[in-house]
């Protein structure tokens, strides 16, 4: 069955883009990620326009999130001032994204930084995933020889953030620290997502875990919450200042994520923390590789044909 | 428009001087397309025939040269060309084109590669060889970046010449043009050409009309004119649909 969507203006095969969320959306109920720096590359792989595709899949990821943030908002686990003040570096970050994201098109390089800005952020990700849960089941595998329990690594108590001043307290996540990291880290990864169409929450949740220690019985609920904000403005942002959010695509997207995603989850419960992380982390460098090949070899075809009226 | 006058001075010359009598008629299948959510390409049927001959059974339809184009709105572009550059492949060289056609769809009777026939062709600037882009630097864009215009076209099969005019008895002529699920929407001009002995001596044109139709159209002008609102009702469409997941599946 055939669809003709309106803002790609290609025709698809429906069931290919249902089966492709219900694909990224199994992987990302299984190990509890986004998925949207999986599902960008792929819907570019399979010819969707780069600019669509960011910018309907920062739509996609609007459901996604606040179908989670739900579930954490009964739970309450969610920080909301450092959601808040999350969000509030999120919206600057992806403001300059949108914009940034007009200017690389017009002068014909934004192909070229969202491979290279996937590449990058994928390999480091991916590489550190990989290292740090085979090292933990190396750990794992030595203690059950010699019958001790390993605690996992704990984090230090304090580190160089904790000297930046503007502290601030949050209760939610029992946290004195400074603003400014936490403004940071909400703008990096607003700029993300208007760039890459990612949630950011592969990046956003090692660094509230690594760089701010905030709990992690808070973390995904309170990333989920700034990540639900941050697509929704840049859903908006992007169709009015590019009109590239395409909605039947983001609709065929949604339900095959939705679906996909509660097989997933029940999967993910039967497999091990570790094995989990490092069956993510090689996905990741997949992908990474993919499109690292992609810009190294010789292309078939030297030459594009951008429309001038749309940039 | 230099073609467009080129026919309305042989059909004043016509009036004058009617030396040869045959006139070109066509017809179209369709007068307009509708792109519908299954849209999946159209065929679009150009047909004629030639007034005045027949009656003297001297020549018939096969003694003529046909060409029949049919040109999708213009555009402008920028065809830009990668180059290796510290081991990745970065677009570097670029041009741009001030009107480029949408698409380009042209039938002829004879091979368009035919040396006397491109003279023809040259002439009356149809085909490839010598389709009007809108360089913005005549002399100096160089041909491999209209080359790639033509080629990166005809790949997504909206740029198309063949001689593939079917001709059915002494004096009717078919030319079937497959549109693609990609055809740019707006104004179509169809014109066609009878050649005589490498000169023109009839033309006719027609105009089809390619839009987006109901739902399509409607959501189309909406993005483009109110892209914000949009933007919401984007918005609120996830919302819902991530409430419904939560709901139907609970996820606790």
């Amino acid at each position: 069955m055939f669809l003709y969507l309106p803002i790609a203006e290609l025709s698809v095969n429906v069931f290919i883009f249902l089966g492709m969320g219900a694909a990224v959306g199994f992987l990302s109920g299984m190990f509890g990620v986004g998925g949207g720096f999986l599902m960008t590359p792929l819907l570019i792989f399979s010819g969707i326009p780069p600019a669509v595709a960011v910018a309907t899949e920062a739509n996609q990821i609007v459901a996604s999130s606040f179908s989670g943030a739900l579930v954490h908002f009964r739970r309450k686990s969610i920080d909301f001032k450092l959601g808040t003040l999350l969000l509030c570096g999120g919206l600057v970050g992806s403001l300059t994204g949108v914009l940034l994201f007009q200017f690389l098109r017009k002068v014909g390089q934004l192909d070229l930084i969202i491979s290279l800005l996937y590449v990058g952020f994928l390999g480091a990700i991916g590489s550190l995933m990989l290292y740090e849960s085979i090292g933990f089941m190396r750990r794992a595998a030595k203690a059950a020889k010699s019958g001790k329990v390993v605690a996992a690594k704990m984090p230090g108590q304090h580190n160089w953030i904790h000297g930046l001043p503007f502290k601030m307290r949050f209760k939610r996540s029992k946290l004195y620290i400074s603003a400014i990291p936490v403004l940071a880290i909400g703008a990096l990864v607003g700029l993300l997502a208007s760039i890459m169409g990612v949630g950011g929450g592969f990046i956003m949740v090692p660094a509230m875990i690594y760089l701010l220690r905030v709990p992690t019985n808070v973390v995904i609920g309170t990333s989920l919450f700034q990540i639900m904000f941050v697509t929704m403005f840049t859903t908006i942002a992007q169709a009015g200042a590019n009109q590239t959010v395409d909605i039947m695509l983001a609709l065929l997207l949604m339900i095959g994520g939705v679906v996909g995603a509660q097989f997933g989850a029940q999967v993910g419960l039967r497999l091990k923390g570790e094995q989990l992380r490092a069956l993510l982390a090689i996905i990741v460098l997949l992908v990474c590789f993919r499109l690292a090949y992609e810009l190294v070899i010789t292309p078939t075809e030297l030459f594009t044909l951008g429309i001038g009226g749309h940039g | 428009m230099i073609r467009f006058a080129l026919l309305c001075f042989v059909f004043l010359g016509f009036a004058v001087t009617p030396l040869k009598a045959q006139t070109l008629v066509t017809g179209l299948s369709v007068e307009r397309v509708q792109i519908t959510s299954d849209f999946t390409g159209t065929e679009l049927v150009v047909f004629g025939t030639i007034d005045g001959i027949g009656n003297d059974n001297t020549t018939t339809i096969a003694d003529y040269d046909i060409i029949v184009e049919i040109e999708g709105p213009k555009e402008p572009g920028v065809v830009r060309k990668k180059e290796r550059t510290l081991g990745i492949w970065i677009n570097r060289e670029g041009h741009e084109f001030g009107a480029v056609p949408g698409s380009y769809l042209m039938m002829t009777t004879r091979d368009p590669e035919d040396q006397e026939f491109q003279q023809t062709l040259s002439a009356f600037n149809i085909g490839f060889a010598n389709l009007a882009l809108g360089e913005a630097e005549l002399d100096e864009t160089p041909q491999e970046f209209r080359d790639a215009i033509l080629r990166l076209k005809q790949t997504q099969g909206l740029y198309f010449q063949s001689n593939t005019i079917d001709l059915i008895g002494n004096n009717l002529f078919k030319a079937e043009f497959k549109l693609p699920a990609i055809v740019p929407v707006g104004i179509h001009q169809v014109r066609s050409y009878l050649i005589f002995e490498n000169q023109l001596i009839s033309g006719s044109t027609h105009a089809i009309r390619i839009s987006k139709s109901g739902f399509e159209q409607i959501l189309y002008r909406f993005t483009r004119d109110h892209g914000y609102i949009y933007g919401v009702v984007c918005v609120l469409m996830a919302m819902l649909i991530g409430w419904l997941g939560s709901v139907i599946f609970k996820r606790d």
